[in-house]
């Protein structure tokens, strides 16, 4: 914590705003017009009917996947490297049942049943390991449902996948119809968005933070972090499950490729690169990994190379990702706001206005220190990896 | 029963290779603690740049040569370029060996395309023998793999079992803390280590070549196989990467031959149970997970 | 060994039913070496309990049993006269057990009042509620606001453990265990890496206590610990050598000669 030369102001106990805490929820709350403008952004090209809008239905449907995974992952500390098995088994629920004759609705709900209980019966793995031992069984399951798709060709087709081409229908709202579809899509990332933020903001959501920073604690305090791990486990494999099912509407095919190993790498990367912990964090990656396998692709030949480097280096030196760079941002408009607000005998006066925030800062905004703190890599960063 | 034969001494075969992937693997682990995703891709780089080596110079063990020393290099590049960002955590490490993977399958895929490419040994290597048992004609050069191998066994075992570096490198694995409380230079240790692990990836990747291929892909099953032995042998176990290599790549070679539908996700099974039920392994010594 | 009801201070008059905590026979081994070992002890409701030892004397190993977190070779946990050696952490909890850890352990990247929300919500159902802030709980709110004031801590709230000095840090640990109301409260080395003027405080705060909490305190530290209980235990290679009063424990020689003839031990 540098101090440099404005004359030591004591930093007050009762007035020096919060030091930094963990990514949380409610820093997007801090940005409604830059939300609002980045949904009528993504709302307009998925109607546009341009070839963009089939780039932001992928980016919805990975977004739901990835967001779920942050609430286990970035929320609660358990990372899955096999989230994409979920999406591929809500895609196959959906193609293996239409294929033996189910109408659509029947086909998506055996899809939910067998994404469900298929998250029910492994749930356990949540539940007894933690850390790198649980990256390492959620790929391995990732894995297996993967194998299976490839290698038992009776059931799933092997290689060439399935293909669907009936979507249900609600209501008036035919959702073959690719246009009604991405609609629909929006509709559910919409409700899935919020469904997630309240779950954050609740007492299980902040009992899975609590989990990933002291379990030992937690049950201490009375929590069985059993329920929580199970609960926390099945949510984010149902809503990889849901991903899986849109996805397989929006593309009318589901094939290995669907839950392969690179896939899972994706949705990690996404939710590094948004910014863990913060479940709207991931919705932005979705849109930066998104945007490279679609846009930059035409550009540079070699966009994965690019992908992955600039993964790395947020790894290494951003690791709150966007959200954090959000945050920072947030915190040097505060105070440049501030400064110019206030013009003390002590700021003109032959000093230049000092880098350091310090006390005069309302509570709530960013300190120096903070962004000292968020641009300095250091031993042990909470909340973000 | 020829064909049980066959199918055993090939998944032998396969068995070296593999421990040759996972000793690396699970020294890097043991020692470093850092889970190293992009191991496959190291195995998979170490094969190219000896195809390359071998178009330029017609001499395998030249290219054996280049992509042991090329892997080790970049062994060295990781550990004193990388790792020192990543402020020692192990989340951090994982998910940056995850952005490996996307680099080099990229460049990997830039340099060499996407087909299928072959290395063939030379001379005697290259033929075939026809085995006194039941006139099974079986191609030299699985045996050479299975040699040489165990030949790199042997030497490792010699390495961490007779020597004082091995001393220190097992002691390490049990306590890191402890090893540098000793006074002894861990960082020299550790960077050998990781340069180990890696060459050991790249020269098993060249040997492998004639059983596995030369193709975009190989990365991820040789990495899942590579996880599966060390988990089951125990992460940091010598004697566990050579257990777990023969149940898998047997599981492996069987299932493939007599049980092709599950045969890949059947793999995973052992490696899952496992993990739940003892997470250390069957041959390693704590949860070192 | 007979129940301390026979010692002065703070026990309620009414003769119990059964000690607020039982523990008999509790043995605890690493490997071939016991940790703790036969360790027999009875503390009625509302007693000021204290275990003394040198380091490695097996303290915190006991309290890791009585807690739940390991489970004994030997012995039973009894609370309230229910036997609850099997049980979990967290089920001990919910019979009232509480526990303070001799390293702070706090949710170091949560506020002060999400620590205390997290608290206050352990023993209620609202803990697995998925769809209504924690927020908008007011009456729970209200208790982690009551009991932050109530102890020093009320202007920290929206602070992280990170700015708040050690011994409102070590004031906090306490707090998080007060928070579930428990009927036995487990303080363990409560004054440990405090200042003399901190120690002070720390042990203020015990005292304020409610009386019918019943409590028991690791502490190597005899001038700490002569200051908040009543009735000692002494702890020496996992066992129990010494109990009784406070004073006659201090007199005593074979203490006086564990903690190498220093005078009050260290």
């Amino acid at each position: 914590m540098s101090d440099g030369g404005t004359p030591a102001r004591p930093r007050a106990a009762a007035s020096s705003p919060p030091a930094r805490r963990a990514l949380a929820v409610t820093d997007l709350a801090a940005w409604p017009l830059l939300s609002l403008a980045a949904l009528g952004v993504v709302t307009y090209f998925l109607l546009s009917g341009s070839y963009l809008a089939t780039i932001f239905e992928d980016v919805l449907i990975y977004a739901i996947a990835a967001m779920g995974l942050d609430l286990f992952g970035g929320y609660g500390g358990m990372v899955s490297l096999g989230q994409a098995g979920f999406i591929g088994l809500g895609a196959y629920g959906v193609g293996i049942s239409a294929e033996h004759g189910f109408g659509p609705w029947a086909c998506v709900g055996i899809a939910v049943g067998v994404v469900i209980g298929f998250a029910a019966a492994t749930a356990v793995v949540a539940v007894r390991v933690s850390g790198i031992t649980y990256v390492i069984i959620t790929l391995a399951i990732g894995q297996i449902l993967w194998g299976l798709s490839y290698q038992w060709t009776s059931l799933t087709g092997g290689d060439n996948g399935i293909p669907v081409t009936t979507a249900p229908s609600v209501g008036p709202f035919d959702l073959s119809d690719q246009q009604t579809l991405r609609v629909a899509t929006l509709i559910v990332f919409l409700i899935v968005f919020g469904l997630l933020m309240l779950i954050a903001a609740s007492p299980f959501g902040l009992s899975l933070r609590g989990m990933k920073s002291n379990e030992r604690r937690l049950r201490a305090l009375g929590y069985q972090t059993a329920h929580q791990r199970c609960l926390g486990y099945m949510i984010a494999s149902f809503l990889g499950g849901i991903a899986g099912i849109l996805y397989v509407y929006a593309n009318l095919l589901v094939s290995p490729s669907t839950l392969e190993f690179s896939q899972d790498g994706y949705l990690v990367l996404m939710v590094v690169l948004g910014g863990i912990g913060t479940i709207w964090g991931p919705a932005l990656g979705a849109i930066v990994i998104v945007l490279f396998q679609q846009e930059v692709s035409i550009y540079v030949a070699r966009w994965q190379t690019l992908m992955g480097l600039t993964f790395i280096a947020a790894v290494a030196f951003k690791p709150d990702g966007i959200a954090g760079l959000l945050r920072a941002a947030r915190g040097a408009l505060h105070r440049v706001a501030t400064a110019s607000a206030r013009q003390t005998p002590a700021g003109l006066a032959g000093r230049a206005a000092g880098p350091e925030g310090g006390p005069d800062l309302p509570p709530g905004g960013a300190t120096e220190d903070q962004d000292q703190r968020a641009e300095r890599p250091s031993a042990h960063r909470p909340g973000a990896l | 029963m020829t064909e049980f034969i066959v199918q055993t001494i090939n998944g032998l075969t396969l068995a070296g290779v593999i421990f040759l992937v996972s000793s690396g693997f699970t020294l890097i682990f043991g020692i470093m603690r850092v889970t190293n995703l992009a191991h496959g891709a190291i195995f998979l780089l170490g094969g190219y740049i000896a195809y390359s080596a071998i178009q330029h110079t017609n001499n395998f063990f030249w290219g054996l040569a280049a992509g042991t020393l090329a892997m080790g290099a970049l062994g060295l590049l990781v550990e004193r370029g990388l790792l020192p960002l990543l402020r020692h955590s192990e989340m951090a490490e994982l998910l940056a060996t995850l952005g490996l993977v996307y680099v080099i399958d990229d460049l990997s895929l830039a340099i060499w395309g996407g087909n299928p490419l072959n290395i063939t040994l030379p001379g005697v290597l290259n033929e075939s023998t026809t085995l006194p048992y039941h006139g099974i004609v079986y191609p030299n050069d699985r045996f050479f793999i299975l040699g040489v191998s165990v030949a790199v066994a042997a030497l490792l075992y010699v390495l961490l079992r007779r020597t004082r570096v091995g001393a220190i490198i097992r002691a390490g694995v049990d306590d890191r803390d402890m090893v540098g409380a000793l006074g002894i230079n861990v960082r020299v240790v550790f960077s050998a280590v990781f340069v180990l692990g890696f060459a050991l990836a790249g020269f098993a990747g060249v040997l492998g070549v004639p059983i596995v291929g030369l193709a975009p892909g190989n990365d991820t099953t040789i990495l899942l196989l590579a996880l599966a032995v060390v988990v089951i042998g125990g992460l940091g176990s010598y004697e566990g990467a050579i257990l777990g290599s023969v149940i898998i790549a047997l599981a492996d070679t069987y299932g493939t031959a007599y049980f092709p539908a599950v045969s890949y996700s059947v793999l995973f099974i052992p490696l899952v149970v496992v993990l739940l039920v003892r997470p250390q392994g069957l041959l390693g010594r704590r949860a070192a997970l | 060994m007979t129940a301390a009801g026979a010692s002065q201070a703070s026990e309620s008059a009414s003769p119990q039913s059964s000690p607020a905590l039982e523990v008999s026979g509790l043995s605890y081994r690493f490997g071939a070496l016991f940790a703790v070992r036969d360790v027999s002890l009875s503390v009625p409701a509302g007693a000021r309990f204290g275990v003394i030892g040198p380091n490695g004397a097996g303290k915190t190993t006991l309290f890791n049993l009585l807690s739940g977190e390991l489970r004994p070779a030997s012995g039973t946990v009894r609370l309230d006269g229910r036997d609850v050696t099997r049980l979990s952490p967290p089920r001990r909890a919910a019979l009232g057990l509480g526990r303070t850890f001799q390293v702070t352990r706090l949710f170091t990247d949560m506020t002060v009042r999400e620590n205390l929300t997290l608290a206050v919500h352990g023993l209620t159902r609202t803990k697995l509620q998925l769809l209504r802030p924690w927020r908008t709980y007011r009456k729970e709110q209200r208790r982690a606001e009551d009991l932050a004031g109530s102890f020093g801590l009320g202007n920290r709230l929206d602070h992280t453990p990170g700015e708040l000095s050690h011994g409102e840090l070590r004031e906090l640990e306490v707090l998080l265990a007060l928070a579930t109301e428990p009927t036995v409260l487990l303080l363990d080395e409560p004054a440990a890496g405090l200042s003399p003027a901190e120690r002070v405080d720390i042990q203020h705060l015990i005292r304020r206590l409610d009386p019918s909490l019943t409590l028991v305190v690791i502490e190597h530290d005899m001038n700490v610990l002569r200051e908040v209980v009543s009735w000692i235990a002494v702890l020496h290679y996992g066992e129990v050598v010494v109990e009784g009063p406070t004073a006659d424990v201090q007199q005593h020689p074979a203490v006086r000669e564990i903690y190498l003839g220093k005078t009050g031990g260290q």
